[in-house]
């Protein structure tokens, strides 16, 4: 729970575009093994969970083709946490999603170079896509 | 089951071209030309040896030093072979019949035999549309259908198809051949001609019956042959909304068999590892999850109806194959996590078949829940269709829905996971290289995969297969159980694999005849030569008649008697019907089934395989 808020946190601290990436990678990470997670047949959850994996993971790949994504994480720790499970609940991922879809969407406004625009346009269209899943609504 | 063409639908067509009752096409004819017969007929035998040559192509060679021992079915397709050979050379014109002036309308049996000759022409081009020929000449095969066309269920019931089709061009032609009639215009030589192809027709199809007395045709084969649809994409159907139980069905197995025929295209095309996109590997894993748990889901609706009708075994049936889409559903499930570690080298396009999979979810989805406009990334799902919104007859389609989809499943499987392993093998599958730890010095965001996570995707692909493949088979014997139109598919999947089919009692009726008592076959409805003559003067006294067709049996015999004792390689094929009497006898003979009665005619020269002749 801690580890989603300081990612929510650091997505909001404009430490410039590389670490902006570095955290959305990270994040996307942390959604794909929280949805994961949740992927359970017994509810009727079960296809939207399925598929907002698929946009977790989309996402993620999306922000690996930005330039300006550092080669190496800034933050190594992020990759054990995903690695751990993350124990997240469905409103903090909703809430995850809607964050990155909004800082990946003004990112992509305001980067100055074309790939790392695109990327971060496809990962914010993945952010949101994982929110309408999970709520029906658009962030 | 299905809007293409099938084999069957040929197959109609040619017996009922045949049929004098068949095609009443309103033109008088003034007669019958026997030249004309002898030309439609060598037509039809040119058809047939395309066939009969499909049969044997894969058979090994038959020399003089060499005489393989052959399965009863493969010995019969190299006599029917060697027969329809036989049967050409006596069609073949000797003096070329100069062609007439004017259009004239050819005989009604001339065009009896034309007809079924194009039907026939149509229904093996339509065979063939299941393979291709290589660079090398090698046929392969171009879709799921092309095993079970050459599995030896299959392989007998044509051979049945053709012999039949002997059976009745001969039995038309002779009567032509030894016709009084001034109707029938012909010399001497064409009688001949034409009444000794047709005892070779007779002999070919004496062959096939021996083959299946030895050996019988299912019912399972012939109903298989006659379900082979032309190898082409079915049509698509568009989900709109709110579609009656029966429509949904149509859609979703329309859907199921369009997945079948692209994933078919796409392994096919396996090698060329450029085409496989993560987009589609993704699209096709998740949308696979949510059928198969929609077919758990259906299972288990259809389950619940079947006990509440008071059918016990078949309820029983379903929760077992519910509970195994349910665990075809977790593998997929883990297929479609290890997808997502995944990345390939080309960009994110999406393959067709993974644009019908995810139709394919949707139409399973509208059965599976009680929501008309239910759709997968719609929220919640809701709750499942309540079993009484289906309506007893509605079932078999139901129960044939799900298994499609589950044969589907794992056509899908088996497909994405030879792509998978060739796009491994050209280095083209990929991982993001954070993903990889810190002694992976690569200054790209993306690196090949490592060989175990390409392993372990492969390994949740061929899970996938194995749970889908159970679920399949589970439904194949309810299919079979409850006679649903899928029931092909079982049948299909049995001939494949050389299990035992669901109904292996049951006999080709076309080869039901009753049994003497002394064991040899009872003579046909056909009246033999005194028999004819009794008819023909009218006389109607059943003691006469039965008289006279006991004669005709005995003078068989008698004939056969003295034939089989003779050497067969010391007279000419043509000496026993060289008068219109004794051809008579001879044919009657070939045409009781008595499987001794082939002696009367030479036995066909194995000394080497025919060559391959022209297309027709």
């Amino acid at each position: 729970m801690s580890h989603v808020i300081s990612v929510r946190d650091r997505l909001h601290g404009g430490d410039g575009l590389p670490a902006l990436l570095d955290t959305a990678y990270a994040a996307f990470g942390l959604l794909l093994s929280a949805i994961e997670e949740h992927e359970d047949p017994a509810t009727g959850m079960f296809a939207p969970f399925v598929f907002a994996a698929t946009q977790a993971a989309n996402g993620r790949d999306a922000i690996l083709f930005a330039p300006s994504l550092p080669a190496r994480p800034l933050r190594p720790a992020d990759a054990i946490v995903n690695r751990r499970g993350s124990g997240i609940d469905v409103p903090d991922i909703v809430a995850l999603s809607r964050v990155l879809c909004q800082v990946l969407a003004q990112a992509a406004g305001a980067a100055p170079g074309r790939d790392d625009r695109l990327a971060c346009l496809h990962a914010a269209q993945s952010a949101a896509a994982i929110h309408r899943l999970l709520t029906g609504t658009d962030p | 089951m299905t809007s293409r063409a099938t084999f069957g639908d040929f197959l109609r067509l040619a017996h009922r071209g045949l049929d004098p009752g068949g095609h009443p096409d309103g033109t008088a004819t003034a007669g019958e030309n026997l030249e004309e017969i002898i030309r439609a007929l060598a037509r039809l035998v040119t058809v047939m040896r395309c066939y009969t040559r499909d049969l044997t192509a894969t058979l090994p060679e038959i020399t003089p030093r060499a005489q393989p021992v052959l399965s009863p079915c493969a010995d019969a397709c190299t006599q029917a072979h060697e027969a329809l050979a036989t049967v050409a050379r006596f069609l073949a014109l000797r003096d070329p019949v100069p062609r007439p002036t004017a259009i004239t309308q050819p005989s009604a049996q001339a065009r009896r035999l034309e007809r079924a000759a194009a039907s026939l022409r149509m229904g093996r081009d339509l065979l063939h549309t299941h393979f291709s020929v290589d660079t090398e000449g090698v046929r392969r095969p171009r879709s799921e259908w092309a095993p079970a066309i050459t599995s030896e269920p299959v392989t007998r019931a044509l051979l049945t198809e053709i012999a039949r089709i002997a059976r009745q061009a001969a039995d038309q032609c002779s009567a032509l051949a030894l016709s009084q009639s001034a109707n029938v215009a012909g010399d001497g030589q064409a009688r001949r001609r034409l009444n000794a192809a047709c005892q070779w027709l007779w002999m070919l199809e004496a062959s096939a019956r021996a083959a299946h007395q030895r050996a019988p045709t299912s019912s399972g084969g012939t109903e298989l042959l006659s379900a082979i649809p032309v190898n082409t994409l079915p049509p698509r159907c568009v989900v709109r909304g709110g579609e009656p139980v029966t429509v949904l069905c149509e859609g979703a197995i329309s859907s199921a068999e369009r997945v079948r025929h692209l994933a078919w295209m796409a392994a096919d095309r396996a090698a060329a590892s450029q085409n496989l996109t993560v987009a589609s590997l993704r699209q096709v894993a998740e949308h696979s999850t949510v059928t198969s748990h929609n077919c758990a889901s259906l299972l288990g609706i259809l389950a619940a109806c079947m006990a509440q009708a008071g059918h016990a075994e078949a309820s029983s049936r379903l929760t077992t194959a519910a509970e195994e889409a349910s665990q075809a559903r977790d593998t997929w499930l883990r297929a479609a996590r290890e997808v997502t570690r995944i990345r390939t080298a080309t960009p994110d396009l999406v393959s067709p078949a993974a644009i019908e999979a995810a139709e394919l979810t949707l139409w399973t989805g509208r059965l599976a829940y009680a929501d008309p406009d239910w759709s997968p990334s719609h929220g919640p799902a809701g709750a499942l269709r309540p079993p009484e919104t289906l309506a007893m007859e509605d079932l078999p389609q139901v129960i044939a829905v799900a298994h499609h989809a589950c044969e589907t499943l794992t056509s899908l499987a088996c497909a994405e996971h030879d792509q998978v392993r060739a796009a491994a093998i050209a280095g083209r599958i990929l991982v993001p290289t954070r993903s990889l730890p810190d002694d992976y010095d690569i200054p790209y965001p993306f690196a090949r995969a490592p060989r175990e996570r390409v392993v372990s995707l492969l390994k949740s692909y061929a899970e996938s297969a194995r749970a889908s493949r159970r679920t399949a088979d589970t439904l194949g014997g309810v299919a079979a159980m409850a006679h649903t139109p899928s029931r092909t598919l079982a049948l299909a999947r049995s001939a494949v694999t050389g299990q035992a089919e669901h109904h292996p009692d049951v006999t080709d009726p076309a080869w039901q005849q009753p049994a003497e008592a002394d064991g040899q076959v009872a003579a046909t409805a056909m009246p033999g030569p005194v028999q004819t003559i009794l008819l023909d003067l009218g006389v109607n006294d059943v003691a006469l008649l039965t008289r006279s067709a006991e004669l005709d049996r005995e003078a068989e015999r008698l004939i056969i008697d003295a034939v089989t004792a003779a050497d067969p390689h010391k007279r000419p094929a043509r000496e026993l019907s060289r008068s219109t009497g004794t051809a008579a006898l001879v044919n009657h003979a070939l045409q009781s089934g008595d499987p001794r009665a082939v002696t009367l005619l030479r036995p066909p020269v194995r000394a080497q395989r025919e060559p391959p002749e022209r297309e027709p």
